[in-house]
């Protein structure tokens, strides 16, 4: 036992008389720690914050997306003219084309709104338009289109003006909401309710918008934030007339009543759509589940690559500590040689210089922790700088930390155990010759 | 007390095989002062290296302290090395990086005596050969006789059965020699056996009996006449 502990202090004598050649040592280790240190915490930063961006969505809603493909609408040529009938009057005659190539419309809206357990289906379009701004320049928004009942799934409140009610939808109102930097940006005023925005569009040309409401934009949700943040929103009924979409609608945000098992709606909806277009390979399905697994299924593949890149300079660390243990240990031959004549056994010998490395990737793994809590903080405060609506909140799992802590020690087992042999095979006598 | 019986060893380089010892036989008593003499080569080191159970017998008997040595483990080997012999070499072989204390400690060490106790006993060896004031020195600190009589503390501290020097005064001036010649007569006088290989015949006239070796062979063994004793 006093042996032990006496090898040991000596251990971290000789690793601390000789800093820098020890820190030269420990250097591979440092890096590679730290590397999977910053990986992990990034990683988890990354993905903690796409769940914060997620669960600011509702966890019992999903989507149906039309995909715009005309090989497929083309099919469906006579399902979609029935529908077609139904609003002819207000469309002309080129908005038939586009109009068949949708597959979700606002009746579907409605049908599936009946279901049981279904609480709403909020439908929503997407499009551009142009906008010139008040310095000028030119700008190319995004226009979205919403239903009246969009506040079920965020609920929105204006600092300026109203927000879109069913009277805009029914009417097919020229109205918009903006945000205030885009209405400082456009009119050099933050409340801009009653102004006419003008907006060029591919489908319609110039088209005159009422703006009817502002909304202050660092107080939106991550949800909203796509929508409402520098765009312009709009009446969905208005979008079929602007953009020449009719009765068609991109997406259904369909939202479940609580306790209700999503899954059996999704299926339904599906029934309800097969029934009426014949095919299903027109829409796309959206869960927040769903999502959240691909997310984190590609998370983790990169995770996985960078950590394989720090495992291999782990391992060249490693061997570099491995080097440096076989020349001690020849320069160190006559301190042996003397170790070895007042009875110190062999296995104590290699206890000795084992333990030393030990020791060093032991501190080398406690600086690289260090050094990845460090660099983790810079790059995702870089990355927080850079990216606008992804929040990275980086953290280290305990688990982790120990982990590395075997990891380190594991290397120094392995890597010293070679210099730490060749230690107490000297021969005695050849060891006090040697000068 | 130490007893080799028709001791050979045997180097092998490859196909080169030097007999450095040719059958040696001798007895060492309890409290003797042994002085070993002989031309460069002769194999006094070899044969101390061996008595000291630093390197192995290739044929014939050791025996110390009525312990067979040859076919010994390793283990065994390092603790009797440890407890029964004490080691001083020409060239001191203290450790740089410790001080005198630490390294007189060393074996105690080894020996698994704890730290006041080992402070104790080291203090009280250092006082021994008058080194009292310096045990907070490291060798880089010491003069070469200093050095040697802090490699005589650290032999002793365990108590050994048998003190072996190999030109112990080989790398000293006459006087540091002579200093370290007075202190083994007054360990011998308190009853420590000491074994001692020298060039120098008038270092050997410090001892009480000399042997003399020729080719890995005694050539002669005989009782110191005229004893020159340090200080009186
Ligand atoms: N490891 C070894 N391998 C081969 N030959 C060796 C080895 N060690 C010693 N010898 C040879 O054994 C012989 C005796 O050597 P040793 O060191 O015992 O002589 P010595 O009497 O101590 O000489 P010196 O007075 O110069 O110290 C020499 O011829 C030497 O070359
Ligand atoms: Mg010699």
């Amino acid at each position: 036992m006093v042996q032990v502990l006496e090898t040991i202090t000596s251990a971290f004598n000789n690793i601390f008389s000789y800093k820098i050649r020890s820190f030269l040592t420990m250097f591979g280790i440092i890096i590679g720690i730290g590397a999977v240190i910053t990986i992990v915490g990034i990683g988890n930063g990354v993905k903690a914050g796409i769940f914060d961006k997620l669960s600011s969505l509702n966890k019992n809603m999903f989507t149906i997306s039309a995909i715009n493909d005309s090989t497929v609408a083309d099919d469906q040529e006579d399902n979609n003219k029935k529908d077609n009938d139904t609003n002819s009057d207000k469309y002309d005659s080129m908005n038939k084309n586009i109009i068949e190539q949708d597959y979700l419309t606002l009746d579907d809206s409605k049908d599936i709104e009946k279901l049981p357990g279904v609480k709403a289906v909020v439908s929503m379009s997407f499009s551009t338009g142009i906008v010139k701004l008040k310095d000028s320049s030119i700008l190319n928004v995004n226009i979205t289109a919403i239903d009246s009942n969009y506040n079920v799934l965020d609920n929105i409140s204006t600092a300026y003006g109203r927000f879109i009610n069913k009277a805009d939808i029914d009417n097919f109102s020229r109205v918009a909401i903006i945000s205030d930097d885009f209405s400082m940006d456009v009119f050099g005023k933050v409340n801009s309710v009653g102004e006419e925005l003008e907006v060029e569009t591919k489908e319609s040309g110039v088209v005159n918008l009422t703006v009817i409401g502002v909304v202050d934009a660092s107080d939106l949700s991550m949800f909203s934030l796509d929508y409402f943040d520098y765009g312009i929103v709009i009446p969905i009924t208005t979008s079929g007339n602007i953009f020449l979409k009719g009765n068609n609608v991109d997406m259904f945000n369909i939202l479940v009543k609580p306790g209700i098992n999503s899954n059996n709606i999704i299926d339904k909806s599906c029934q309800i759509l097969n029934l009426k277009y014949g095919k299903k390979d027109g829409y796309s399905i959206g869960t927040f589940s769903l999502k959240l697994k691909s997310i984190n299924k590609m998370i983790n593949s990169i995770t996985a690559f960078v950590s394989f890149v720090a495992a291999i300079s782990l391992f060249v660390g490693g061997v570099g500590v491995m080097n440096i243990m076989m020349v001690t240990v020849t320069e160190r031959t006559v301190e042996i040689g003397i170790r070895k004549s007042l009875g110190s056994t062999s296995s104590l010998i290699q206890f000795q210089f084992l333990i030393e490395s030990i020791i060093i990737t032991i501190i080398g793994g406690i600086l690289g922790i260090i050094l990845g809590f460090i660099s983790t903080k810079v790059l995702s405060n870089i990355i927080n700088n850079i990216s606008t609506d992804l929040k990275i909140v980086p953290s280290i799992q305990l688990s982790v930390i120990i982990g590395v802590f075997i990891i380190s020690t594991l290397i120094g087992i392995i890597f010293g155990v070679a210099p730490a042999r060749k230690a107490a095979k000297l021969d005695p006598v050849l060891a006090l010759r040697f000068e | 007390m130490l007893e080799v019986k028709d001791l050979r060893k045997v180097y092998k380089n490859g196909s080169l095989e030097v007999e450095a010892l040719k059958g040696v036989n001798f007895k060492v008593e309890e409290k003797e002062f042994v002085s070993i003499m002989g031309t460069s080569g002769s194999g006094k080191s070899t044969l101390m290296n061996i008595l000291g159970c630093l390197d192995s017998v290739s044929y014939g008997e050791y025996i110390l302290d009525g312990e067979n040595v040859s076919g010994l483990s390793q283990k065994r080997l390092a603790e009797i090395r440890n407890k029964k012999i004490g080691f001083v070499f020409q060239s001191f072989n203290l450790l740089p990086k410790l001080t005198s204390i630490q390294n007189v400690e060393l074996p105690m060490v080894y020996a698994g005596i704890g730290k006041s106790e080992r402070r104790k006993v080291a203090e009280e060896a250092l006082e021994k050969v008058g080194l009292a004031q310096r045990g907070k020195h490291k060798p880089n600190e010491l003069s070469g006789g200093q050095r040697q009589r802090v490699a005589i503390a650290r032999a002793l501290v365990n108590k050994p059965a048998i003190l072996l020097a190999d030109e112990p005064t080989g790398n000293l001036d006459s006087r540091s020699s002579e200093e370290i010649m007075g202190i083994f007569q007054g360990l011998n006088r308190e009853g420590v056996t000491i074994v001692m290989v020298t060039h120098e015949p008038d270092i050997a006239q410090h001892t009480k009996r000399t042997i003399l070796f020729k080719d890995g062979n005694i050539v002669k063994d005989s009782i110191v006449e005229d004893q020159i004793i340090v200080g009186r």
